[in-house]
């Protein structure tokens, strides 16, 4: 327990490292926003006046100080093109990232896990062989073409969905939903290849393993040795690569947002560093950090449940 | 049941390896009997085919697809055991049949505790509720010498001692009372002291549950202590099989024989060069010199916050090693054996105490000649290294150099430009003493340097050391769990317990006349 509390305290300072380095990166950026804000021909004592205003002529300790306080108080700052609060802006689409994400994280569990087992049992089988191949093209797509070609199949050829056509959660739930099928398919596809690879390779590791040997001579058949020793031992690495991917996910999900046209947490992005608009990205980024070490902390503790050799150290 | 006299026989046992290009026979006609209650050794170096063959017994070689197998087995009034299929066996594995492996750590799943693991063949084979089984494990756990057994139920392996878990295997393998017991090397990864207990508990076990039991080995010393019949095998052959003292002491078969003299015995011919161990000769030199060595470990908790432990692995040790002296080190497992020759060659830099040594790069041959020498380069390139990097020698007399020591430790020249692939676990071990003897040393430091050797070639190297011993007049530090190699080796011995020396002295008084308890106690199991 008491590791777990120190895990906790030491993910909260890496969080203030990240925020730290973030604001500073900002800082050193060339370009003022109060002069782009106000246009090039603005004069200097207009843009001097703007930067008083928006804070921006106080020392760089004082300005991270208080925006770090407001930022875990909620006060995300005011958006420099929009003028409305970032928080309302953010809080407005993240459902629709998020859901995004768990769509695309469940998929790559639910299919994974039994796809590998399937293909470790049946090692040099055919079915092996054929899953192998496939999922070796699928590994090298990357989202947006695999998108792409998932639009035009099952969109344009099939039209089981409107390219285009979302809607959002407010509105239908259900038909969101659906919306986000496609594109949640898209994303996890090639996470579903690598989990299957990892977990079909550490699975026939595992299978070499002594205690194998053992769980036979006690009389259990090859599902049993395979679902009752193994796949919790093979589980493990894998289980670092999961947490990888629902962050990588996360972060990841602008370019598919943008070829199925999804105004979520990315398209938000994409146009706030086009304009300069540092509070929406540094808020995006933060909370994108937070779900990276976040994620991190969960495997971690995670780990601490099903190994039991971690807990000793 | 029907009345039958044996609980096994083998009849023509022939095992096949099928997947490489020319199909390989492994095992050749092989038979076996054993009776209700009966105790069978079956002994035979690496690659023997013994393991094979018993895993064969154990039903658990017949389901992989890459093996051919041929012959008859008849265990308990199945007659068709090696055909029947994989659920008529499942139900044979575990209730009649119980199994324990060389190393009891990767032998139990590390993820499941000790008490799921133990009940495994009830859960299995039996109706029983969870609290019946629940109370057979703990009766089994006792069975096999445990005490604190609601702790140890609920553990995991790792919270283990080696001794521990070996039992629990033994625990888990006797939960459903199998007539047969295969016992595959069950104490070969274990301390001698532990492993003189195990093969009491084993005896134990026989008597009281009347199980019988194959015990297979390396070490026909062991399996003569514990088994009446003893079968021994040879490249997949069984060579010679009579009651266990008759191959021990009137062995037929030339194999046998080389196998019987192998063996370290408690004897040693007197030496012919006497002038390198005269006790009192204060003339000698002294080649290493330790004095008041302390050694900590740091222990850290992980994180950022983890707190600093340390742990104290070395107690005031001291010793000297004169020129041409053989000092045997014995100790066992985390005795610090290794923390002591690590800290001689200068790869461990933290301690307190001196350390001098006559020779500025002290040379080291290790327990496992497969990982101690770099699998991408050639054996001449191996044992060049040490002159390039400490001699201003050219190429030519470094070449020449090379082809000397080999040939001095008995390879031809043309190991120069082999890989360490290609050469065998005793050729290996040979390529690693030529290494630690290039230099041309007063002393060098053999850790563990046969115990990973099939026996005879572990003759072979010790006889090997001894006459380069004799040539060359270096000193050694020989390193080893083995009393009985230290005792035919080396001059004078250090007994290790728990990080300090407790008793030294030469050969001869210590294992005549121990002093120390433990020391006592370690005599006492090796003669197992």
């Amino acid at each position: 327990m008491k590791q777990v509390i120190k895990k906790i305290i030491t993910t909260v300072l890496t969080l203030v490292i990240v925020s730290f380095l973030l604001f500073l990166a900002f800082e050193l950026i060339p370009g003022d926003p109060a002069r782009a804000k106000l246009g090039t021909d603005a004069t200097p004592e207009q843009i001097a006046a703007l930067r008083a205003q928006m804070g921006l002529d106080r020392p760089l300790l004082e300005r991270y100080v208080t925006w770090l306080f407001a930022f875990f108080t909620g006060d995300f700052g005011t958006s420099y093109s929009y003028s409305m609060p970032v928080g309302e802006m953010i809080l407005d689409k993240l459902p629709i990232t998020v859901t995004l994400t768990l769509m695309a994280f469940c998929m790559t569990v639910i299919i994974s896990i039994p796809l590998a087992i399937l293909m470790a049992k049946h090692e040099g089988g055919i079915t092996d062989s054929i899953l192998s191949a496939i999922n070796q093209v699928i590994m090298a797509v990357p989202p947006f073409f695999s998108g792409i070609l998932l639009t035009l199949f099952f969109g344009v050829l099939l039209k089981l969905f409107v390219p285009g056509d979302f809607v959002s959660y407010d509105v239908d739930m259900g038909k969101f939903l659906s919306y986000l099928f496609f594109p949640a398919l898209a994303i996890a596809l090639p996470k579903i290849a690598m989990a299957v690879k990892m977990l079909k390779s550490s699975l026939l590791a595992e299978m070499k393993n002594d205690y194998t040997k053992t769980a036979y001579s006690r009389g259990n058949d090859t599902s049993g040795v395979l679902y009752k020793h193994v796949l919790k031992n093979a589980f493990l690495p894998v289980l670092t690569f999961f947490g990888m991917a629902l962050a990588d996910i996360f972060t990841g999900s602008i370019v598919v947002e943008k070829v199925f046209n999804i105004p979520g947490i990315g398209r938000i992005l994409m146009t706030s560093i086009s304009n300069r608009d540092y509070p929406v990205v540094e808020a995006i980024i933060m909370m994108m950090a937070l779900v990276v070490i976040v994620t991190n902390l969960c495997v971690d503790l995670i780990y601490r449940k099903m190994d039991p050799r971690i807990t000793v150290e | 049941m029907e009345k039958k006299e044996s609980l096994l026989k083998v009849e023509n046992l022939n095992i096949e390896f099928l997947d490489k290009k020319v199909p390989q026979k492994v095992v050749t006609d092989f038979n076996l009997t054993i009776g209700y209650g009966e105790r069978v050794g079956l002994v035979g170096e690496s690659g023997s085919g013994k393991s094979l063959s018993a895993l064969t017994v154990a039903g658990l070689l017949t389901k992989r697809k890459d093996v051919a197998i041929q012959g008859e087995i008849h265990f308990a009034g199945h007659d068709d055991f090696l055909f029947m299929d994989e659920k008529e066996l499942c139900k044979l594995r575990g209730t009649d049949i119980g199994m324990i492996f060389q190393e009891p750590m990767t032998s139990l799943n590390p993820v499941k505790t000790i008490g799921w693991q133990v009940e495994e063949s009830l859960r299995i084979h039996t109706e029983l509720s969870k609290e019946e089984r629940r109370e057979r494990a703990m009766e089994a756990l006792r069975g096999v010498g445990l005490s604190d057994t609601e702790r140890i139920y609920a553990s995991y392996p790792h919270e283990l001692s080696g001794g521990q878990r070996q039992r629990v295997m033994i625990a888990a393998a006797m939960v459903h009372k199998p007539k047969l017991l295969i016992a595959d090397e069950p104490t070969t990864a274990l301390d001698v002291t532990i492993q003189a207990q195990i093969m009491e508990l084993l005896k134990e076990i026989n008597e009281r549950e009347h199980t019988a039991i194959l015990f297979i080995s390396h070490d026909l010393h062991l399996v003569r202590s514990l088994c009446s019949q003893v079968l021994v095998m040879k490249d997949g052959r069984v060579v010679e099989a009579g009651s266990a003292d008759d191959v021990f002491y009137a062995p037929k078969d030339s194999y046998t024989r080389k196998l019987v003299s192998a063996i370290p015995k408690f004897e040693r011919e007197k030496k012919e060069v006497p002038q390198f161990d005269k006790g009192s000769d204060e003339q000698a030199e002294t080649v290493l010199s330790v004095s008041d060595l302390n050694v900590w470990f740091d222990k850290r908790a992980g994180g950022l916050f983890g707190k600093k432990e340390t742990m104290q692995v070395l107690h005031d040790v001291s010793f000297s090693i004169r020129e041409g002296e053989i000092v045997g080190l014995v100790g066992e497992s985390g005795s610090g054996k290794s923390t002591i020759a690590r800290t001689i060659l200068g790869v461990n830099q933290k301690y307190q105490g001196t350390v001098i040594h006559a020779d500025a790069h002290p040379q080291m041959v290790f327990q496992d000649p497969f990982s101690s020498l770099n699998p991408s380069k050639t054996i001449g390139w191996i044992l060049e290294e040490p002159l390039k990097n400490f001699t201003k020698d050219d190429k030519k007399q470094r070449q020449e150099k090379a082809r000397a020591i080999l040939r001095r430790v008995g390879l031809d020249e043309e190991y120069l430009f082999r890989y360490p692939k290609e050469l065998s676990g005793g050729q290996r071990q040979r390529v690693c003493i030529a290494l630690a003897l290039i230099l041309n040393p007063k002393f060098f430091i053999a850790d563990e340097a046969v115990s990973a050797l099939d026996v005879t070639i572990q003759a072979q190297i010790l006889e090997l050391l001894k006459e380069l011993h004799e040539e060359l007049g270096n000193a050694i530090l020989f390193i080893s769990h083995d009393l009985r190699v230290v005792y035919q080796l080396c001059d004078r011995v250090l007994i290790l317990n728990q990080g300090r020396i407790v008793e030294q002295g030469t050969v001869e008084e210590i294992y005549k006349n121990p002093k120390e308890e433990y020391t006592k106690l370690l005599l006492r199991s090796a003669k197992y």
